[in-house]
């Protein structure tokens, strides 16, 4: 599987065309829950950067040879390890104050879903410096998605930003809660699809087109065979922005052949 | 694809022209009623979906069909749920939200899987619930305290003659357009006469809404009069004829819709009783949308489990 991607080609795939929050819809729980305000939205993004960096590193540097199951379990380990130390800090030995969702949802970051489904479908199959690469762009796009959510929830919300009042007329405050914020992800989704597809559109080619269809001869008393057509569901070759596409249909082939296989042997 | 656009354009104009005629009555009755101050409602609900509805069509590359009366009947049910004398603002802002969040993003009027005005006004309702719920405008009877308030404090007035009149003719507090019990039986009369079966759900939700006011009221008074104020409070009625009866949302099947509508009626009872909000309706229309598909499902699974039971059955008597 060890491929060679440019860091540039990776940072555009993991962070804007496949963005983890916006198009895979992982680590949604956080950014809906925890992204009231810009200084909240701040930290957890930092807190899911390192999370994802440090248990990328780790699980491309020594859990290849380690099977699934134990894997899953060291990548939560894993994730406290790192989380609860930075939360005691910030917590005893800082002056932030921490608002009430973040003291909930910050130790909930060590087992967010986007963690372990790049470490599962990419870090453990890569070398470290291709997994690190994947790790930051997808930090770096799960990050984005919550600084722009939170500075927009606090602006709209509550009319201000970082605590400096706008004097807005009136407020949303409903755009604080998480209704709110999936209805600015669901918009932010639109205008990231819309932007990609504008920039991959291809024309499709002119095909002429007979002015009479053929006749085609039915075999009525005969069995009805459908033609076997084989249609690539994966992705296109050639793209190679496409490797985490590839990466999870991977894991989920691996899993549908273990269920098969688990069947054929109980029968 | 243009044949299954103009289909569309034409039955969207048909279901919405009706809901348009209907919703002449509760309009002219808010004027009546309120004044200038409900006109000024109504035309900024109305222009501001309007506006919404024509400059997302633009940004999403749809032609703009004036016949999809989708939009304007959206404006309308949103500004006649409010008070008259709520800021103009919060109806511009339940009205974009019905248009830019519930309707626009699935396909338009006749695709949204939620009502689009039941969205808007439940936003409104949760950004603005003092403005949203609290009515200034005096009337004759019981001067500035609506029903539903009344009920929430767990009181409840003597059903006199005066008193019933007041009741259904509207002359009570409340919203500016869901008031008038008589209003909104012409309407469903209307609604009978067009399409009787999409009257199921507000029949069933009605029936729902009785017999648990009957069984747990909510006030110390009679039963029957308490049961009276449950269903002529907030917009009960007019969400039975104007939002359960969408013909996007409710299911297919004419037993589901029955059962959608006391779904429906269990959880808007269960708020009222429960929640923070004098009238929960928009919220209980919301969950019951989010189950409409579902039921549709069920009940065609179930029919094709015992379809096949059927069959095999009769493949076993025949040998």
């Amino acid at each position: 599987m060890d491929k060679k991607y440019s860091l540039s080609s990776m940072m555009y795939a993991g962070a804007f065309k496949y963005n983890p929050v916006l198009i895979q819809c992982v680590a949604l729980c956080p950014v809906v829950a925890a992204t009231q305000n810009l200084k909240d939205a701040f930290f957890i993004a930092v807190a899911v950067f390192a999370d994802m960096l440090v248990t990328s590193f780790i699980s491309s540097l020594m859990l290849k040879k380690t099977a699934r199951f134990v894997r899953v379990a060291v990548y939560l380990i894993l994730g406290l390890i790192l989380i609860c130390p930075v939360l005691w800090v910030i917590e005893f030995r800082t002056l932030v104050n921490m608002s009430f969702t973040m003291r909930v949802f910050l130790p909930l970051v060590a087992i967010n879903s986007a963690t372990a489904v790049h470490c599962e479908t990419f870090a453990v199959k890569n070398d470290v410096r291709t997994a690190v690469n994947d790790s930051v762009a997808a930090g770096v796009g799960i990050g984005t998605v919550m600084v722009i959510c939170g500075a927009l929830r606090e602006i709209i919300g509550s009319g201000s930003i970082l605590g400096r009042s706008f004097n807005f007329k009136f407020t949303l405050p409903g755009m604080a809660m998480p209704v709110g914020c999936l209805v600015i992800l669901g918009f932010a989704a639109a205008v990231l699809q819309s932007v990609t597809s504008r920039k991959t559109k291809v024309k499709p080619e002119r095909t002429e087109v007979s002015a009479q269809p053929e006749e085609v001869e039915l075999d009525v008393d005969g069995e009805f065979e459908p033609e076997q057509i084989d249609i690539d569901l994966t992705y296109d070759n050639d793209d190679e922005y496409a490797y985490l596409l590839s990466s999870v249909n991977e894991l989920i082939d691996s899993f549908t052949s273990k269920e098969n296989s688990e069947e054929e042997d109980n029968r | 694809m243009a044949d299954e656009k103009n289909v569309r354009t034409t039955k969207s104009t048909r279901v919405f022209g009706d809901y348009l005629i209907m919703l002449t009555a509760p309009c002219v009755l808010s004027v009546w009623y309120n004044g200038a101050a409900a006109v000024r409602t109504l035309l900024a609900c109305l222009l501001t979906a309007f506006v919404c509805d024509f400059a997302a069509g633009i940004i999403v590359n749809k032609q703009y069909y004036a016949a999809d009366l989708s939009g304007i009947c959206t404006g309308l049910i949103v500004a006649l749920m409010l008070p008259a004398d709520a800021p103009v603002y919060v109806g511009m802002v339940a009205s974009s939200f019905a248009i830019l969040a519930a309707k626009i993003p699935f396909g338009g009027g006749m695709r949204a899987p939620f009502v689009p005005a039941a969205a808007g006004f439940a936003f409104a309702a949760v950004c603005f619930k003092t403005e949203v719920f609290t009515y200034t405008a005096g009337r004759s009877f019981m001067k500035t305290v609506s029903l539903g308030s009344s009920l929430m404090s767990g009181n409840t007035i003597r059903m006199t003659a005066s008193n019933f009149i007041d009741i259904i003719t509207g002359n009570i507090c409340g919203p500016m357009g869901t008031t008038c019990i008589i209003a909104m039986l012409g309407c469903a009369v209307f609604m009978f006469i067009r399409r009787r079966q999409s009257l199921l759900p507000g029949a069933g939700f009605i029936a729902a809404c009785l017999l648990i006011s009957l069984v747990f009221p909510r006030s110390n008074g009679s039963v029957i009069s308490c049961a009276i104020m449950e269903l002529c409070s907030g917009s009960l009625l007019f969400a039975a004829v104007f939002m359960l009866t969408n013909p996007a949302t409710m299911p297919v099947h004419t037993a589901n819709r029955v059962v959608y509508g006391v779904f429906t009626g269990i959880v808007c009872m269960t708020m009222r009783h429960l929640g923070a909000f004098e009238e929960p309706i928009c919220f209980a229309v919301l969950i019951a949308n989010a189950f409409s598909p579902l039921l549709d499902m069920l009940t065609d699974r179930a029919r094709i489990i015992l379809s096949s039971k059927r069959s095999k059955r009769e493949a076993q008597a025949n040998g």
